[in-house]
């Protein structure tokens, strides 16, 4: 398990590298001059735009200029500032509670409710609770996460007023349950498919039926040996949605007045303070792969067939 | 070891008689268990033999209980555990005798075992869902099961996962695992198909042993006649999901009454004849939804003539306890000879 | 048979080559009479139909430009019969507007996914037919790639791009959205790179571009076509969350997501600023969804 630990980490650097790098040219070595087109057509004054320039070392060779802002980003915790000179990392403060807390309940949402409804589909394949469960998860996929927000906002949230319709104001859970729900709804669907199929899947093995052949009972059947094995392809899909699940904070904060790190991304795209979105983004990005890195030890610590290769 | 002869009265200790099995395979009905019938003493071994297609390992199933339904189903027959029907069971009861008292092999240990659990755990798993065994004990009797089949430092070894043990190794903790709870009966559905020849060999001496250990009845089902000539009291000659001959081993081995046997016999290599060119069982087996009429083994038979595809030849017995379903079973039991200079 | 001496070889040849093109041609047959006998297939494509049209030609049905006739005191109105999806914010008819907003939406979702299977094709082929350093270097740069989350990664490079026109759109979706492709069509293609039919025409001395274009291809590009389908849904999908949040297509541009990003503020009280184009948006993706479901359980049964 050290070997295939280590073996993961080492693996990630490269990736970890190429990746700031990738966003670094592409934010900032495009033709035309970045810290404009961050502003779009807002009037910055020469005297800021200067200091942003110097700020991000523009005027050095392009590698430097990298290794510059990675040292900073990495070693001081410095997330550039704004055109008003206040810090990002400082605009953050206090917005990486309200946005963890809100992954966790659409975490939490999208691996309950769909691992009980892949299971359920599963068991029943072809049938109708099956047929149900894949034209619904069809559905939640194709409706883009602003429009299933905005949908759940009008409908749960003011018509029937089952939940709070913005704010935060109620705290956790209460104020998290619909974004929350909206948020996991993406996710929920492919958990629940990835469970339906491979659980499906599983059920024929040999070595289910050797579980049958020992007496044990139908629930131990299927949850130890059928869904057990069932769940490592789930798992790894949860690293890959960590990402699309931040993505969609920024929408669904934006969409439910949450005051978090999704909410000043969305807020910033509209008051067109660039170097906030590039410093907060980019800052998920990094925690996207962080997360990713740690799904990927799990994985090793649930299928013991790939730590040993 | 009792006497190996089940006809000697009392009840036997497993009585399968008339099974029918059939799946429902795009709405079409597909017979692949067409009447059945055995018998096991305890402590006796029953060679159960057929090709693959021929109904063995899903009649072995139906006896277990573990058919998938749908799409199979169980159409006729009864199978009896010491005079107690079996067929009909609610769940709950079938699941306690499963495992318990009857247990079941199967043929590739690397897919039969769950890849992603300990073997110490599945073996425990035994002890704790039958028995309620606790933690500490299931596992001390999982390290006695593993050294009971062999399996070197067998305590170490109880956190290692199915792919870290050798073939040979993997089909004994199949093994240990079947033994766990000493059943009465143990069904071996083709132990030995994915291992090496040494290794089979040695396989087949657990198992004889451990028959006589536990005295336990053992259905040894195979399509492989060489693997079973040292183990197996009594045979079954299955083809098409019916019985086609059926005779103590030595008599199978040495005047077979099927034409069908015959064939099978010529196709393997054998130290009491000085055989010349080994011939395979001519033809491909026939598909169980679309049997000939007659004689199902018919289109393959080298004596078939026409009654053969007028009347379904019913078992006839040539010799005590020795039957065969074929209308010239007479004629092939007393001329083999004649038969084999023909091929 | 360019490329081989004798004719004797080239009659083996052209047999390889005839069963492998019968092969995948078979394949798509079957998966044609397959298709042909699903509801849901044509439920899909008559929508797809539907929406092409309305980007080909708007005129047909609407005879108002985008912001034509607008009147702003019936800003904000619901539908009524001179406007049948109501009216935006500065009062122009919302009907016209979702006409008009098809041909972006589609266009992007269409040129996006064929340039990520142009490069997928391209990739994959390289990575999986040579395998050794190039399929290192590939697999790398896919990884990288790979490392970008859709949104943050479009969110973040889109915030400091030059121009948000649909060519500015086309290029950072394309940029972001092709490591799926490749992947499955590097293996796709090293199932196929050691067919019998591959080494035959290999040992015959068909040239490797050759064995690719006629031999690797046709037989590996199923999936990916699959892909490709399920990932136009994804594409309108995601271009049209980069367009409600403000960083993609900007006005005075038309498209379905610009279209809910202007309403935002509005579609608690009107509704029907939200549904319209919501419904033509999901619509559209899910038939390319549905498309691309049905016809990977037309091509492989084995999945269903």
């Amino acid at each position: 398990m050290w070997r295939y630990a280590l073996r993961r980490l080492l693996q990630a650097v490269p990736v970890f590298v190429g990746t700031t790098l990738l966003i670094y040219l592409l934010v900032f070595a495009l033709p035309g001059d970045p810290i404009q087109a961050m502003a779009g057509d807002k009037p910055i004054p020469d005297t800021v735009l200067h200091t942003l320039r110097e700020r991000y070392n523009l005027n050095d060779p392009l590698l430097e200029q990298y290794g510059k802002y990675m040292w900073r980003l990495l070693a001081h915790g410095d997330l550039g500032e704004n055109y008003d000179g206040q810090k990002v990392g400082e605009m953050l403060t206090g917005r990486w509670q309200v946005t963890a807390k809100l992954a966790v309940t659409a975490w939490a949402f999208e691996l309950v409710v769909g691992i009980a409804l892949g299971v359920w589909a599963g068991l029943r394949r072809g049938r109708l609770a099956d047929t149900l469960v894949l034209g619904g998860t069809t559905l939640l996929i194709a409706v883009p996460v602003f429009v299933v927000g905005y949908t759940a906002q009008i409908l749960f949230g003011v018509h029937w007023r089952i939940f709070p319709s913005a704010g935060a104001d109620d705290g956790w859970p209460y104020s998290y349950l619909l974004p929350g729900m909206v948020l996991g709804s993406f996710g929920l669907s492919y958990v629940a498919r990835l469970t339906r199929t491979s659980l499906a899947e599983n059920l024929r093995a040999d070595y289910v039926r050797t579980a049958r052949a020992k007496g044990l009972s139908r629930t131990r059947v299927v949850v130890r040996h059928g869904l057990r094995n069932s769940l490592i392809p789930v798992v790894t899909y949860l690293g890959v949605d960590f990402g699309s699940l931040m993505g969609g904070a920024i929408v669904t904060e934006g969409i439910f007045n949450l005051p978090g790190v999704g909410q000043q991304v969305f807020q910033s795209i509209q008051l067109k303070e660039g170097p906030v979105v590039v410093g907060a983004v980019t800052l998920l990005v990094l925690i996207f792969i962080l997360v990713n890195l740690a799904v990927d030890l799990l994985y090793g610590l649930l299928d013991p067939r790939i730590r040993y290769d | 070891m009792t006497s190996s002869a089940p006809e000697g009265g009392g009840t036997p200790l497993l009585e399968v008689s008339d099974l029918r099995v059939a799946f429902t395979v795009r709405g079409r009905e597909v017979r692949a268990v067409n009447g059945l019938s055995y018998t096991l003493a305890a402590g006796e071994t029953l060679a159960v033999l057929g090709e693959s297609g021929s109904g063995k390992s899903v009649a072995a199933q139906a006896v277990m209980g573990i058919l998938d339904t749908p799409p199979a189903r169980i159409t006729g027959g009864s199978v009896k555990l010491d005079g107690a029907e079996l067929l009909g069971l609610p769940d709950r009861e079938r699941r306690r005798i499963r495992g318990d008292r009857i247990a079941m092999v199967f043929q590739d240990a690397l897919t039969a075992l769950n890849p992603v659990i300990p073997v110490g755990a599945q073996l425990a798993e035994m002890y704790r869902a039958h028995r309620g065994t606790g933690r500490k004990e299931a596992r001390a009797k999982a390290v006695e099961l593993l050294e009971r089949v062999a399996i070197p430092s067998a305590a170490t070894r109880l956190g290692d996962y199915p792919h870290q043990f050798s073939g040979g190794q993997r089909q004994r903790v199949m093994i240990a695992m079947a033994l766990a709870l000493e059943p009465d009966v143990l069904i071996a559905d083709e132990p030995t198909t994915a291992l090496d020849v040494t290794v089979q060999a040695q396989i087949m001496r657990l198992l004889a042993r451990l028959r006589d250990e536990l005295g336990m009845g053992l259905v040894l089902i195979t399509h492989d006649l060489g693997v079973v000539a040292g183990i197996a009291d009594r045979t079954v000659v299955m083809y098409a999901g019916t019985v086609a001959e059926r005779a103590s081993a030595r008599e199978l081995y040495a005047r077979p009454a099927h034409p069908y046997t015959v064939g099978l016999l010529a196709s393997v290599p054998r130290l009491d004849q000085d055989s010349g060119r080994l011939e395979p069982v001519r033809g491909a087996p026939p598909d169980p939804a679309a049997l000939p009429s007659g004689c199902p083994f018919r289109p393959r038979c080298p004596r078939a003539e026409a009654v053969c595809a007028e009347q379904e030849p019913p078992l006839v017995a040539v010799a005590p306890g020795h039957e065969a379903a074929c209308h010239f079973a007479a004629e092939v039991y007393a001329g083999e000879a004649e038969v084999e200079s023909g091929g | 048979m360019t490329d081989v001496q004798s004719g004797e070889t080239g009659a083996a040849v052209a047999e390889a080559g005839g069963l492998v093109e019968g092969r995948a041609a078979s394949l798509w047959r079957d998966a044609w009479y397959d298709l042909r006998r699903r509801p849901l297939f044509w439920a899909a494509t008559a929508v797809l139909a539907l929406v092409a049209l309305m980007a080909a030609v708007p005129r047909l049905f609407t005879s108002r430009g985008v912001n034509q006739d607008c009147d702003p005191n019936l800003a904000k109105a619901g539908p009524s019969g001179a406007h049948w999806f109501g009216t935006d914010l500065a009062g122009c008819d919302y009907y016209a507007h979702v006409v008009h907003g098809a041909r972006p939406t589609l266009l992007i979702g269409l040129v996006v996914t064929l340039f990520a299977l142009l490069i997928a094709l391209v990739f994959g082929l390289l990575s999986g037919y040579y395998g050794g350093l190039v399929d290192a270097v590939i697999a790398r740069l896919t990884d990288v790639f790979f490392g970008l989350p859709f949104v943050l990664g479009a969110t973040v490079v889109l915030v400091a791009f030059p121009g948000h026109g649909v060519g500015a759109m086309t290029l950072v979706l394309v940029l972001l959205g092709w490591t799926t492709m490749v992947r499955i069509m590097r293996g796709q293609v090293i199932a196929v790179r050691d067919a019998d039919y591959v080494r035959a025409a290999r040992l015959l001395g068909a040239s490797d571009l050759r064995i690719m274009a006629r031999h690797v291809l046709p037989n590996a590009i199923a999936p990916v076509i699959v892909v490709a389908t399920l990932n136009v849904g994804n594409v309108i999908a995601g271009e049209a969350t980069l367009d409600f949040l403000g960083v993609g297509l900007q006005y005075p541009k038309v498209s379905w997501g610009l279209q809910l990003n202007l309403a935002q503020s509005y579609v608690v009280d009107h509704p029907h600023l939200l549904v319209f184009p919501a419904l033509f948006l999901s619509a559209t993706v899910l038939s390319f969804l549905m498309l691309g479901d049905a016809v990977r359980d037309a091509l492989d049964p084995k999945l269903r």
